[in-house]
């Protein structure tokens, strides 16, 4: 019987420990590839062209679409600033989305918009819209319709626009001043495959911002916002460089995308009825577009900010959010997962993130509790047990350190060594004792999942720093 | 057993440690290197200013005088002056780069087997409006989409007889490489003035080309005059396209003559009739913004005609907005449709810009 006991620990702990192999040896070989990739994007970067972009009359024209919701205490700057980017043929089109506060009065009157008093001459897919306000002195449009959520609004503004590519922004993320046109740079090589690029997502917590620009780069006194700083430089950064250069880029974070007006038309617009309306894009994108040639394409160096939730409760519901809608994409196409039809994606992308980003969380978090209770229970030997902490936490910490190492080489937004220091130092909490933690609510977000529970409450927002 | 795990624990601990220790040296030796450069850019940039407007600027001495690194952030600054300075200024800096061998360098680097350096030559060069023999371009350049580019652009900035034929004949190659954003606006600067060598090679080439070059030649063309009396013969190869099975080539066809506009004998030439009961209705569009630069009342009578019967509310909305452009009376709306399309453009305070071709 004790032998019996004994042999299950063992495969069963053997399981965790390859499971745990499984998982980072999957992210390593992104890293990689994502190191491969970077070498070709340096070499565009280390030629500045010999010319001015913004003087070519060939930029297509681009719709900056930006849904807003109750964001009264800062539309005004956030318009501002979307006012001053630097490309040269763009619009901005902000969709009121039945917001209770004074967002639009705000809008209108620091804008000096007048009504169109007209019904729109095209068929909009969402809510009732009330009335379109435009301004007779800049591209600017605000559409104000009934509230019908995030992608609502955004269809709204995809299908009003008459741009070729449209933008989606977040009202209450940051976009630095010549990203527009960073981002659109695949549009630019190859118009008639590229289908959606985006750009980098950071951390603004702790930066200095002034007049919507941020002029400082720097870490948050807190430490949930730090840790969420090293995860996206490894999550959002070099893990999407690495899938975009395998062709397998299954998100472009709403906070920022580039897409084709008429190829998000073509698959309906924006899911009304998805938890995370983002992902669901690109995977229908990549259904729709399977077997032409076409590009979904992650661009590292243009960055939009964002602030990230400093209290655990916050964080976790976000977290929460993130997971269901990852399930709910996943189990929606999940008839492309393992098809040769759908090339990358289909092959590896989505099965690397059900094993990894989906299951992956979910058998860590068995792992974290049964290993260690094996071990003290004398089941379990010293070298097993160290090589699983290597395994789960050192593999782990190497690779958040070597997306840090993929920062200060290749985009230097964190210049002092100090500030690199601290971060190295966040990467090996992120490993113990962040991950565990989001494991745990990945199993809380996998029973919320199952029993259908899909509210997620509103995000508190501190605000930017002045 | 235990060994091969106590061996594989330490790789992976060892592993983590040299990426960590080298991360943060590399960021101590970046800080310092930067704290380096930017103590030496407060230096170099006065210096250089100060030598751009000083009667004898004595380039040579002054470079040999400077630290590695000075000199760096010299020739960095002299490019960055380059891009954006004109007139005597720019002649001091070229002569300069000439002083300190940089212009050397860079024509040598041509034949380096690094495509980077090649690359960085042709970036110099042309800042420095240096020409290059047809023939060591196309010894040398002629490999990659890239360094094609790079090869054009020195012929556009060098100016060289011949300069738009040789530079549009690197770009359009071999007919099988869409161009990068660069190439084209390089295309569109080699033709600019006078589109005779696109519209040449196109005439005997583009029949070869693949379809997305050909867009990129069409949209080019949208851009470009064509002065002289041959452009009609030139043209008429646009003509053939309008009847091309892709519908991109069709509506980039319609943008391309519409810069031909001001010829009445082009115009006539223009199927409006097919064009506007086209299927497809980004070529309806297209002839929609070919009508409204006509400006006429035959245009006017077809875009009227567009606006009470195109099916496609975007077209319709075209049809509209190019009447109400050219300050034309919209016409009476004949169905709901037709009359919310008039309403919106009779109400709109701004009508959106549009660039389309090639894209939608």
């Amino acid at each position: 019987m004790v032998v019996a006991v004994d042999s299950v620990a063992w495969i069963a702990s053997w399981f965790f420990l390859a499971y745990f192999a499984l998982v980072n040896g999957g992210y390593l070989l992104i890293h990689l590839v994502s190191l491969l990739s970077f070498e070709r994007t340096l070499r565009d970067w280390l030629l500045d062209p010999v010319y001015h972009p913004h003087n070519s009359p060939f930029l297509p024209g681009i719709a900056v679409v930006v849904p807003a919701y109750n964001e009264s205490v800062t539309i005004v700057d956030t318009v501002q600033s979307l006012l001053n980017l630097e490309y040269g043929n763009y619009e901005l089109v902000i969709v009121n989305d039945g917001s209770r506060d004074d967002t639009l009065e705000r809008l209108v009157e620091t804008f000096e918009l007048e009504p169109v008093g007209k019904p729109v001459p095209v068929d909009l897919p969402c809510e009732e819209v009330r009335e379109v306000y435009q301004s007779s002195r800049r591209d600017l449009v605000v559409i104000d319709k009934e509230n019908g959520g995030k992608a609502d609004a955004l269809n709204a503004g995809v299908f009003f626009t008459d741009q070729p590519l449209f933008c989606a922004i977040d009202a209450d993320s940051l976009i630095e001043r010549g990203a527009l046109l960073e981002v659109a740079q695949p549009f630019l090589r190859a118009p008639d495959r590229t289908v959606a690029t985006g750009g980098t997502v950071r951390v603004a917590n702790g930066c200095s911002i002034s007049r919507g620009v941020v002029t400082r780069v720097g870490l948050s006194r807190n430490a949930l916002a730090n840790l969420q700083s090293v995860e996206y430089l490894r999550a959002f950064l070099s893990g999407r460089i690495g899938l975009s250069g395998v062709g397998g880029l299954l998100i472009i974070s709403g906070a920022f995308g580039l897409f084709r007006t008429d190829a998000v038309r073509e698959v309906g617009g924006y899911s009304t009825s998805t938890i995370t309306e983002d992902m669901e894009l690109i995977v229908r994108l990549h259904r729709h577009f399977a077997g032409t040639d076409y590009r979904v394409e992650f661009v590292p160096r243009p960055v939009v900010w964002t602030e990230v939730p400093e209290s655990r409760t916050v964080l976790a519901r976000q977290r929460s959010r993130w997971f269901q809608g990852m399930l709910e994409t996943l189990w929606l196409h999940r008839d492309m997962i393992g098809r040769r039809r759908y090339g990358v994606v289909g092959l590896f992308a989505l099965p690397f993130f059900l094993f990894v980003e989906a299951v992956g969380p979910l058998v860590e978090g068995i792992g974290y509790v049964l290993v260690p209770l094996l071990f003290v229970l004398g089941l379990l030997n010293v070298p097993f047990f160290i090589l699983f902490l290597g395994v789960a936490v050192g593999i782990g910490t190497l690779l958040s350190w070597l997306a840090v190492l993929n920062e200060i080489v290749g985009f230097r937004r964190y210049r002092e060594p100090r500030t690199v220091a601290t971060l190295l130092g966040y990467g090996l909490l992120e490993h113990v004792p962040y991950r565990q933690w989001k494991a745990f609510v990945s199993w809380l977000a996998l029973v919320r999942y199952l029993r259908g529970e899909h509210g997620w409450g509103e995000m508190v927002r501190v605000g930017f720093d002045s | 057993m235990t060994e091969r795990l106590w061996i594989a624990f330490v790789v992976i601990v060892a592993a983590t440690a040299v990426v960590g220790t080298g991360t943060l040296a590399l960021s101590i030796l970046l800080a310092r290197f930067e704290r380096r450069r930017e103590a030496a850019r407060h230096v170099v940039r006065p210096a250089i200013l100060s030598r751009l407007h000083g009667p004898d600027p004595e380039w040579e001495t002054w470079y040999d005088g400077l630290s590695r690194i000075e000199r760096h952030v010299a020739r960095r600054t002299v490019a960055t002056y380059l891009r954006r300075l004109r007139g005597r200024e720019r002649e001091e800096l070229t002569r300069f780069a000439e002083a300190v061998g940089i212009d050397e360098r860079a024509r040598s680097s041509l034949s380096s087997r690094l495509v980077l350096n090649r690359l960085r030559g042709l970036v110099w060069l042309a800042l420095l409006e240096r020409p290059v023999s047809r023939r060591r371009l196309r010894e040398y350049c002629t490999g990659r989409a890239e360094t094609r580019a790079g090869a054009a652009r020195v012929v556009y900035a060098s100016d060289t007889p011949h300069a738009a034929r040789d530079g549009t004949a690197l770009l359009c190659w071999d007919g099988d490489d869409r161009l990068s954003v660069f190439a084209l606006d390089t295309l569109y600067r080699l033709n600019d003035d006078d589109a005779t060598a696109l519209l040449s090679l196109a005439t005997t080439e583009g029949t070869w080309w693949n379809e997305e070059l050909l867009v990129q030649a069409l949209t080019v063309l949208a851009h470009c005059r064509a002065p002289g009396a041959e452009t009609e013969a030139h043209v008429e190869w646009i003509h053939t396209l309008l009847e091309h099975d892709s519908p991109r080539i069709r509506a980039g066809a319609l943008v391309a003559l519409s810069r031909q506009s001001w010829s009445q004998s082009l115009r006539r030439r223009v199927p409006v009739e097919r064009a506007v009961a086209d299927p497809d209705p980004n070529v309806r569009t297209a002839a929609y913004e070919l009508l409204g630069q006509w400006n006429d009342e035959t245009s006017t009578r077809w875009l009227e005609y567009g606006v009470r019967n195109d099916p496609d509310d975007r077209s319709r909305l075209a049809a509209a907005r190019r009447l109400s452009r050219s300050d034309r009376a919209l016409p009476d709306p004949s169905s709901d449709p037709v009359e919310r399309t008039v309403d919106w453009v009779r109400a709109e305070h701004r009508t959106p810009r549009r660039v389309a071709t090639g894209w939608s």
